[in-house]
C-alpha cells in the first residue's frame, strides 16, 4: 500500500518572487529604527541641542555656545556632585558585592539550621520597594531623635553619627540593591560541577587554596554581573540621595535640583551628559575587565555543589544572614508599621496604632493611586508587547537588523532615569511631538526605561526554546503564524510574563524620570509619597509605601500562583 | 515501484567565500515509495543537512528535490506534506499527548469526529492505548513512550514521506534496538516512504531496505544492507561498516572478475573485483571480513593448500582478546601483513606466538580500489 496517491492534487504551490520577500521582516525592522529614532535618539539630541544653548533659550545653530559646559567645569558644586556620585558608587557596589556574596556562599556550601527557601525569598524581598521608599525608615530609625539613636543613647551613653549624607545614602541603597549580587553568585555557587573542586582536593589542594583557584574565578563573572547592575542602579538613584543626601548633592539630585530650583533645562541638559558619558565610560571599563574574565566552564555536568556539614560554620553562617535579612529589611517593616501608627517618637516601636494615615491617603491620593496604576499598567503591556517582538525577530534574523535591534534596546540600559526624564522633556515639550504635561510622556518615559528588559526575558525565553519544537510545527503543515500562536508565544508565555511583571514591579514606584515629568493632573505614588517625605509628614508616605509593597506582593503572588514563577527565579539576571 | 524522491545533484554550502563549508556535495539518489532509505555516517558527514533539505528546513545551495517527479526544491517546509521525527522528538510541554498528535490534524483543519479517529488509529498502530496515554503530558511519559508519540505525530495526517532524523540517540542501549524493530514494523504497517538518519551502522543495517554511506558531503555507495557490507564500494565504506582487513596489494593476474593479488612481501590472496567499482590499475586495497578468516593450528592442519575458491596463509598469533560470543585474534602472515580473525571457537592452544594457518574463501575476498584511509 502506499501512502501517496498519484491522483492526489498535491501540486507544490509556486510561489512568486514578490510573495517570497519577507515583508514582516522589514516592517518590524522599520519599527524598531522608528523606536530607536523617535524616543532615544531624537531626545538625547534634544539634550545635546539644548546644552548648547544658552540658558534659557532653545537651540540655535547661530548660537552654539559652550557655556553651559564651561561653567559645569568650573563649578564647585558640580565637581563635588561627581566625586559624591562615584564615592557613593564605589561603596554600594563595594559593600553589596560583599553582602550579596557572603549571603549567597552561606546559602549555597554550608548547611545551615534555616529553611531555605525562606532565606532565598527574604533575600529577595528587599528588591520589591523601591530604595527611596525606605530611605526615610534610617532617619526615623537612626536620625537625631530617632528611636534606635535614642535607645543606644540612653543604654550607652554613646551618640550615633548623623543619619545624613554619605554614611545614610550608602547604608540605605546597599541594603536594597545587595540581592542582585545574591541572586547571581546564588546561581554560579549552587550550581558548578563539583568535580572541579573535587580534583582541586584530590591533587592535594588545601581548602583555602580551592577556594582562591577554584571557586572564586568560576563565580567572579556571575558575581560582577551583579555588581555591574548595582553599579547601573546606584549611579542613576535619585531618591535616596534627594531625601538622606542633607547638604551633599549627587548628579542626580543636582540635576533635578537646577530643573526644580532654577528652571534651567540647559544647564541640566549639560550635566545629563556629563553623566551619561561617566556612566559609560564606567560600564565600558567594567565590560572589559569582563569580557578578559568571561570564560565557561568546559562541562555539562553541572550540579548542586556539596555543603559543608560543620555545626560552627552552620550556626555562624545562620547569625550572619539572619542579620543581614534583618538589617536589609528594617526600612520594609518600619514603614509597613509606620504606616498603622498614630503616635511614634522616640520609641522603638508605636505607642499607638490606628487607619488615619490611610483614610488621609485615599482621600487625599486618590488620582496619584489611579494614575500609578494606570500608567504602570499600560506602560507595561506596551513594552511587554514591543520587547517580546523585538526578541522574537532578533532571534530569528542574526543580520543587519539584529544587530540593529540590540542597539536600539539596549542603549537605555546605560540612562539613568532623570537623564531619561531630562532627554523625554527636551524633546516633547516642543517641536513636533508636544507631550508635556500628559500621562502619555510618562508611559514613553517607562516604555524606554524598561522595554529592554523586556527585551531581554523575550531572547532568554527564546534561547531556551528547541528550536525543532517550531520546526516540527513548520513541517506538520502549520504556517509561520500557526507556529508562533500555537507553538512558539505559549511557550515563551511564562517568561515574558515573569518580564511583564518585573515591569510592573519595577515602574509602580518608578520616581527618577518621573520625578522631572509629571504635572498637577499626572502625579504618581511615588511623586506623592516623595512630597510627603520632604516635608516630613512620615504617616501618609509610609500609607502609600505600604500600598506600593501590597500592589508588588500581588503582583509577585499572582505570578507565583499561576505560572510558579518563584520570586527568587524573578529577578535573576537582572 | 514509483519513484516517490529524488534528489538531483544537491549541495549545501554553510557560509561564504573562503570560510565557507560545503556540508553536501552534488549529492543525487532516488527513493522507491514504501523503501525505507538510510542516510549513514559519522557526525559532520553531512547527513542531517541532506534530511533537514528535504524538509525544507534548510535552504538548498544548488540541486533540485522531487517529490513524485514535482519539484519542491523551493516549497516551505509546511506546503511539502511530510512527516518528521526529530532527535529530541520536540513534543509540545503545554499539549496533552492527544493534542500533540493531533496537531498536524488541527493545522490542516480536519473536522473533530475524523480528528479523535485518526489519532486514536495512529496511537494504536504506535502501541500506545489511546485510553491511558490521551490526557497525559508528554513530560509525564518515558523516553520510549515520547518515540511513539513523535512517530504518531508524523503520521497521523498520512505524511508523502516519513523523515526520521537520528531518532534513538536519545534511548538507552537495549530501547534502542527495540525500538528500531517498532519503528521498522510501524513503516511497513503503514507502507510509508521513509528516509532514516544515523551515524550507527548496525541500526541502519538491522532496518534499511537500502542505504546509503556518507563520508564528507559525500554518498560513498547505494546499496542494499547486504551489499554495502559484503560489496563495499570503497575501502571508506569497509572500514566505516563493520570491522575490516584492509591492506595493499597488486593485481597479478585478472580472469573476469576473478583474479590474484600479490602484497609487497609476498602473501598471494585470490578474490574478486567490485564490478561497481573497479580499480583503476593494478595496485588494489584487498578487504576482508574478519570473521570470513578461518583459523587452524599448523601442526593439526590437514594441508589446505592455496586454490582458485579458498586461501591459505601461513601466519603466527601476535594477540587475542576473549569477546566471549567470539574471540578476536590479531595475526601476522609470513608475510608481514596483520590482519584481525574473529573466530567463534577459542582455541586452548592458540596463544600469542602460535604457528597458525589462515584460510578463506575467494568469494569473500575483495579487491577495492587502492584508497589511504586516517587511522
Amino acid at each position: 500500500m502506499s501512502t501517496v496517491d498519484a491522483t492526489a492534487p498535491r501540486t507544490p504551490t509556486s510561489t512568486g518572487r514578490l510573495a517570497n520577500v519577507d515583508w514582516f521582516r522589514w516592517i518590524v525592522l522599520a519599527m524598531s529604527l522608528g523606536i530607536l529614532l523617535v524616543f532615544i535618539v531624537y531626545p538625547l539630541g534634544s539634550v545635546l541641542a539644548l546644552s548648547l544653548a544658552e540658558r534659557g533659550t532653545p537651540f540655535s545653530w547661530s548660537a552654539v555656545t559652550f557655556e553651559n559646559f564651561r561653567q559645569l567645569w568650573t563649578s564647585r558644586l558640580f565637581r563635588g556632585a561627581i566625586l559624591n556620585s562615584l564615592t557613593l558608587t564605589a561603596w554600594v557596589v563595594v559593600i553589596s558585592t560583599t553582602i550579596g556574596v557572603t549571603y549567597a556562599y552561606f546559602l549555597t556550601r554550608v548547611r545551615l539550621p534555616l529553611n531555605h527557601t525562606l532565606m532565598m525569598t527574604l533575600g529577595t524581598i528587599p528588591l520589591l520597594m523601591p530604595p527611596f521608599v525606605g530611605a526615610y525608615s534610617w532617619v526615623l530609625l537612626f536620625g537625631r531623635s530617632g528611636s534606635i539613636t535614642q535607645i543606644v543613647n540612653e543604654l550607652f551613653g554613646v551618640s550615633l553619627p548623623t543619619i545624613y549624607g554619605m554614611t545614610g545614602m550608602v547604608v540605605a541603597i546597599s541594603a536594597t540593591m545587595w540581592p542582585f549580587v545574591f541572586l547571581l553568585a546564588y546561581g554560579a555557587l549552587a550550581l558548578s560541577d563539583p568535580s572541579l573542586e573535587e580534583s582541586a582536593e584530590v591533587m592535594g589542594a588545601s581548602p583555602l587554596r580551592r577556594l582562591f583557584t577554584i571557586t572564586v574565578p568560576l563565580v567572579t563573572p556571575a558575581v560582577l554581573t551583579g555588581s555591574l547592575v548595582v553599579f547601573m542602579r546606584a549611579i542613576g538613584e535619585f531618591g535616596t540621595p534627594a531625601i538622606l543626601g542633607g547638604n551633599q548633592y549627587v548628579i542626580p539630585t543636582l540635576i533635578y535640583f537646577r530643573i526644580s530650583g532654577y528652571g534651567d533645562f540647559n544647564m541640566a541638559s549639560a550635566m545629563a551628559l556629563v553623566s551619561v558619558g561617566l556612566s559609560v565610560l564606567c560600564l565600558l571599563f567594567l565590560a572589559l575587565y569582563l569580557r578578559r574574565r568571561d570564560y565557561m566552564t568546559v562541562t555539562s555536568r553541572v550540579q548542586a555543589s556539596k555543603r559543608s556539614a560543620s555545626r560552627v560554620l552552620g550556626i555562624v553562617g545562620a547569625v550572619v544572614c539572619i542579620l543581614i535579612v534583618f538589617v536589609s529589611l528594617l526600612p520594609h517593616m518600619t514603614v509597613v508599621l509606620g504606616a498603622f501608627s498614630e503616635r511614634w517618637r522616640g520609641t522603638l516601636l508605636p505607642t499607638e496604632y490606628g487607619f488615619s494615615n490611610f483614610i488621609r491617603v485615599f482621600d487625599r491620593d486618590q488620582t496619584a493611586i489611579r494614575n500609578s496604576i494606570l500608567l504602570t499598567l499600560v506602560a507595561t503591556v506596551v513594552a511587554t508587547v514591543v520587547g517580546t517582538l523585538l526578541a522574537y525577530i532578533s532571534a530569528k534574523r542574526k543580520s543587519r537588523a539584529g544587530i540593529i535591534i540590540d542597539i536600539t534596546v539596549m542603549l537605555p540600559f546605560i540612562l539613568p532615569g532623570i537623564v531619561v526624564g531630562v532627554a523625554m522633556a527636551a524633546a516633547f515639550s516642543a517641536g513636533p511631538l508636544v507631550m508635556t504635561g500628559t500621562g502619555l510622556i510618562l508611559v514613553v518615559a517607562y516604555f524606554v526605561r524598561r522595554m529592554p528588559y523586556n527585551f531581554r526575558a523575550g531572547t532568554s525565553s527564546l534561547q531556551a526554546l528547541d528550536k525543532s519544537m517550531e520546526e516540527a510545527s513548520s513541517v506538520c503543515g502549520a504556517t509561520w503564524g500557526q507556529t508562533s500562536s500555537r507553538v512558539t508565544l505559549p511557550l515563551i508565555m511564562p517568561g515574558v510574563i515573569a518580564g511583564a511583571v518585573l515591569t510592573f514591579i519595577s515602574l509602580i514606584g518608578e520616581l527618577s524620570a518621573t520625578i522631572i515629568l509629571f504635572s498637577g493632573r499626572w502625579k504618581t505614588i511615588s511623586v506623592s509619597i516623595y512630597e510627603y517625605l520632604i516635608s516630613h509628614q512620615t504617616g501618609p508616605a509610609f500609607a502609600l509605601g505600604t500600598l506600593l509593597i501590597f500592589l508588588v506582593f500581588a503582583a509577585v503572588f499572582l505570578v507565583n500562583r499561576f505560572l510558579g514563577v518563584a520570586i527568587t527565579t524573578l529577578f535573576r539576571g537582572r | 515501484m514509483a519513484i516517490g524522491l529524488e534528489a538531483r545533484s544537491l549541495t549545501k554550502r554553510f557560509g561564504q567565500g573562503p570560510e565557507g563549508v560545503t556540508a553536501v556535495n552534488d549529492v543525487s539518489f532516488e527513493i522507491e515509495e514504501g523503501e525505507l532509505f538510510s542516510l549513514l555516517g559519522e557526525s559532520g558527514c553531512g547527513k542531517t543537512t541532506i534530511l533537514r533539505m528535504i524538509a525544507g528546513l534548510e535552504k538548498v545551495t544548488s540541486g533540485t528535490i522531487l517529490f513524485s517527479g514535482q519539484d519542491y526544491t523551493h516549497v516551505p517546509p509546511n506546503r511539502r506534506e511530510l512527516g518528521m521525527v526529530f532527535q529530541s522528538y520536540a513534543l509540545y510541554p503545554h499539549m496533552s499527548v492527544f493534542e500533540n498528535v493531533a496537531y498536524g490534524l488541527r493545522i490542516r483543519g480536519t473536522n473533530k469526529t475524523d480528528v479523535t479517529e485518526k489519532v486514536r488509529r495512529a496511537l494504536d498502530i504506535v502501541d500506545l492505548p489511546p485510553d491511558t496515554f490521551s490526557q497525559r503530558r508528554p513530560s509525564e511519559l518515558s523516553g520510549g513512550q515520547q518515540q511513539r508519540i513523535a512517530l504518531a505525530r508524523a503520521l497521523v495526517y498520512d505524511p508523502r514521506l516519513l523523515l526520521f532524523d537520528e531518532p534513538l540517540s536519545n534511548l538507552d542501549a537495549k530501547l534502542r534496538v527495540y525500538m528500531r524493530e517498532e519503528i521498522r514494523k510501524v513503516q511497513q504497517r503503514a507502507g510509508i516512504t521513509a528516509i532514516y538518519v544515523t551515524h550507527d551502522q548496525e541500526e541502519a543495517l538491522a532496518i534499511s531496505d537500502r542505504v546509503a554511506v556518507m563520508f564528507e558531503g559525500v554518498i560513498e555507495q547505494i546499496g542494499t544492507p547486504v551489499e554495502v557490507y559484503d560489496r563495499p564500494a570503497s575501502a571508506i565504506v569497509a572500514d566505516f561498516i563493520g570491522k575490516a582487513n584492509l591492506f595493499s596489494a597488486t593485481l597479478t593476474s585478472k580472469t573476469g572478475t576473478g583474479a590474484v593479488a600479490r602484497t609487497a612481501a609476498g602473501d598471494v590472496v585470490h578474490g574478486f573485483v567490485n564490478e561497481e567499482a573497479p580499480p583503476s590499475g593494478d595496485d588494489v586495497t584487498v578487504m576482508i571480513r574478519p570473521e570470513r578468516l578461518t583459523l587452524r593450528l599448523r601442526d593439526d592442519d590437514a594441508a589446505t593448500a592455496a586454490n582458485g575458491s579458498t586461501n591459505s596463509l601461513d601466519a603466527t598469533i601476535r594477540s587475542l582478546s576473549y569477546l566471549g560470543s567470539r574471540t578476536r585474534y590479531g595475526v601476522e602472515t609470513a608475510g608481514g601483513t596483520s590482519l584481525t580473525v574473529d573466530s567463534v571457537r577459542y582455541l586452548e592452544r592458540a596463544t600469542p606466538g602460535a604457528a597458525v594457518r589462515l584460510s578463506f574463501p575467494a568469494q569473500d575476498t575483495l579487491f577495492l580500489r587502492r584508497q589511504e584511509l586516517q587511522p
